[in-house]
């Protein structure tokens, strides 16, 4: 009743339509799974390329262009490409038999996880040696996000399609549909007829996070660090799923991302959209009012995602796209805490933020401290609660950086 | 400007808490005014007005300009006046609440004790004016009777209780064998069903936590029945509710943690019934909350650390 965040959207979902007008120019970011993969360009300034043909590559990733036209810019952080209407594509069916296949199939698809975290999925696959169970994380907790939900109800061709080439592939024994308790209802069917259990996870953010879907299913909270995959479990987001059916039914690789667009005043839109469109193209083909002084641009989700710029491009992990009229509340200074005790009511693995927080401050570490802080996946749901302002997630985040041990 | 996520904010901000608990107390006075005295409703603003000049001044004296007044500041002086007789005399509440809102809330409460300001301001004024405080003195006496009592103070001094129904609903006068004019007690306290429900919109609207208030009466329930006292008379009369509702759920004065709530709650509880039994005092409930303030910080502390124990044997099973 008090202290949740409540993750079901207003009204009915819609349905994604394509993006009525192509954005001007496409930018890929070279930098897009820092640290786990680089991304060496494989075109030149002035180069023509079609729909769908690999820009840059790495040793688990394909970058492909989301549009036809000319190469503008090649430097170290990014390529841009400017769009050309006529878009022959030129289609190449993949496949994928078995485990061995699998690595190579996500590579050349340009697959990354994209429920957000733009991780690299022919290193997870390679990875997934020994599963057992396999989750659609179809939960989406982030408050008005969605995306997900629309592509279960109507492009549920290609996520199954998806979902049965990777069940097959990894020689999954039970296939799990989670979903939030609100949506069960009319996610049912598409668990029908994917013959997979539906795990009903509550309404609360953050019911979504892996952590959480995984103790649900085995009925214990799995410990900092340990990967659901060292469990058997593979978790993987509709969006992916979706992703690796169009590869396979239609030959494309990633180059669309399917996303949730809020604005105030605004219906709540599905969209699919050219992977690397500018925000701001969003906005002006909506006609969607952006003040800087008022409103904040938020991508990936109002809890865990990131603020934005109208510059910002679209990648293969956005999944929402917030015009978020909060800004001076946003902005407003911290108060002293006063142990109202929301946060621990808030904290979905019963840590003590406003505790973590003071020792943060003071420099106290402890190994209660560092325990406490390993378990914490910043959810934000503590900040988001706390009526002194106090930005708890913020600290965690820093903390966590540095190292506190 | 960067901002960190999230970028959602659920609830009213601190000032909006203290606002929605002002309300409820609001509704207390003004059930009192119009069901007993009339004159405590202008008595109860100019109280307010008091706490509020009183942070004005501090304002001035520590910064040198007028200070804003606080909403809690109000919260404090309300359940104070509210804990005392209506009667009492204006400068004997007048102080006690300079050195709850001077005292208490301004120097005390930012520093690392934690005790409420509120409760300190009564201890003071149960101690200075040791006699009025416990002077119930009736708006409307017109009966002869020797003396006057309060429905606890009857059971107190005769051992009689008062019948349980008229209790909650607040109807308590009338005389008790030509002996006593029994009278309602201080304001807030007279309706312990009042206290309930707004308890509940507490509740409700997210301002307070549950945990302590409800582990304050079962530890006070169950303290009743171990030391043979009539569990449902000292349930209905006196502050007990009241207590439960609007002290024990104080959030700066006790533990943040969820456990370390429950315990202090429990704690409190048990504590108040044995003064009720044992102690001087017919109420219980200043040293009772008190005693348990003081153990606040350990108690959060100790929540702390048994989790982070707890935590690390687990993380440490997992390597």
């Amino acid at each position: 009743m008090r202290r949740a965040i409540p993750s079901k959207g207003e009204g009915l979902v819609a349905k994604p339509e394509w993006l009525a007008r192509l954005p001007e120019r496409v930018f890929f970011p070279l930098v897009e799974s820092v640290n786990r993969c680089k991304l060496i360009p494989l075109v030149r300034q002035g180069d023509r390329v079609r729909l769908g043909e690999p820009l840059a590559e790495g040793e688990a990733l394909v970058v492909h262009a989301s549009c036809a036209g000319v190469v503008e810019s090649v430097d170290t952080l990014s390529i841009s490409v400017r769009c050309e209407p006529p878009a022959n594509h030129n289609p190449v069916p993949g496949k994928a038999h078995g485990h061995e296949d699998l690595a190579d199939f996500a590579r050349d698809a340009g697959l990354v996880g994209m429920g957000g975290s733009l991780f690299p999925s022919a290193i997870k696959f390679k990875a997934a040696t020994k599963i057992d169970t396999l989750v659609i994380n179809a939960v989406e907790c982030e408050p008005g996000i969605q995306i997900d939900e629309a592509l279960l109800l109507y492009d549920a061709d290609d996520v199954q399609a998806g979902l049965d080439c990777l069940a097959g592939a990894l020689g999954v024994r039970r296939t799990v549909l989670a979903v939030k308790r609100a949506s069960a209802g009319h996610l049912a069917p598409f668990a029908a007829r994917c013959k997979a259990d539906v795990l009903r996870m509550n309404n609360r953010y953050p019911a979504g996070a892996e952590k959480l879907i995984v103790a649900r299913l085995t009925g214990r909270m799995p410990p900092a660090g340990v990967l659901p995959m060292s469990l058997g479990i593979l978790v993987i987001s509709v969006a992916s799923l979706w992703a690796i059916g169009r590869r396979l039914r239609l030959g494309e690789p990633v180059m669309w991302r399917p996303l949730t667009l809020t604005a105030p005043e605004h219906p709540v839109r599905n969209l699919i959209v050219p992977v690397g469109t500018p925000l701001r193209h969003l906005l002006e083909v909506y006609g969607i009012p952006f003040d800087p002084q008022t409103h904040l641009l938020v991508t990936g989700g109002l809890m865990m995602g990131a603020q934005a710029q109208p510059e910002t491009a679209v990648t293969k992990g956005t999944n929402a796209v917030f015009v978020n009229p909060l800004a001076v509340r946003l902005t407003k200074p911290e108060d002293p805490c006063i142990l109202c005790g929301a946060c621990f009511d808030a904290c979905p693995l019963g840590l003590h933020p406003s505790g973590m927080a003071e020792r943060i401050k003071a420099g106290k570490a402890s190994a209660a401290l560092s325990a406490q802080l390993r378990e914490c996946f910043l959810c934000g749901a503590c900040s988001a609660v706390c009526p002194s302002n106090i930005p708890l997630a913020q600290y965690f985040r820093e903390a966590k950086a540095k190292g506190v041990r | 400007m960067t901002v960190p996520a999230p970028f959602l904010r659920r609830r009213a901000d601190t000032r909006g808490m203290m606002l929605v608990m002002l309300a409820c107390l609001g509704v207390t006075a003004t059930h009192f005014a119009l069901r007993y005295d009339p004159q405590f409703l202008p008595r109860f603003a100019a109280y307010l007005a008091l706490g509020a000049a009183i942070d004005l001044a501090y304002g001035l004296l520590r910064d040198g300009r007028p200070g804003c007044p606080l909403a809690s500041t109000w919260v404090t002086v309300a359940l104070l006046v509210l804990s005392v007789p209506a009667r009492m005399p204006a400068w004997q509440v007048a102080s006690g609440i300079f050195v709850a809102v001077f005292f208490g809330k301004r120097i005390v409460a930012p520093g690392a004790l934690r005790v409420n300001p509120m409760l300190l301001g009564r201890l003071f004024m149960m101690i200075v004016f040791a006699n009025s405080i416990q002077v119930w003195l009736a708006p409307d006496a017109e009966i002869d009777a020797l003396s006057s009592a309060t429905p606890l103070g009857l059971y107190a001094a005769e051992g009689e209780t008062w019948p349980t129904l008229q209790l909650w609903l607040g109807e308590i006068r009338g005389d008790w064998e030509g002996i006593y004019a029994v009278l309602p007690g201080s304001p807030g306290e007279v309706m312990p069903l009042l206290a309930l429900l707004c308890g509940l919109v507490l509740y409700v609207s997210g301002v307070s936590d549950w945990r302590a208030g409800t582990t304050f009466v079962l530890g006070f329930g169950a303290a009743c029945l171990v030391l043979d006292m009539p569990l449902v008379h000292h349930m209905s009369a006196g502050s007990l509710l009241f207590t439960a509702v609007y002290i024990v759920s104080d959030p700066r004065s006790m533990p943040g943690s969820k456990a370390g709530r429950l315990i202090a709650g429990l704690l409190a509880g048990v504590l108040n019934a044995a003064i009720r039994r044992h102690g001087y005092l017919p109420e219980g409930v200043v040293p009772a909350v008190l005693a348990v303030n003081l153990l606040s910080p350990t108690l959060d502390r100790l929540a702390f650390a048994v989790r982070g124990r707890w935590l690390q044997r687990r993380q440490g099973k997992s390597e």
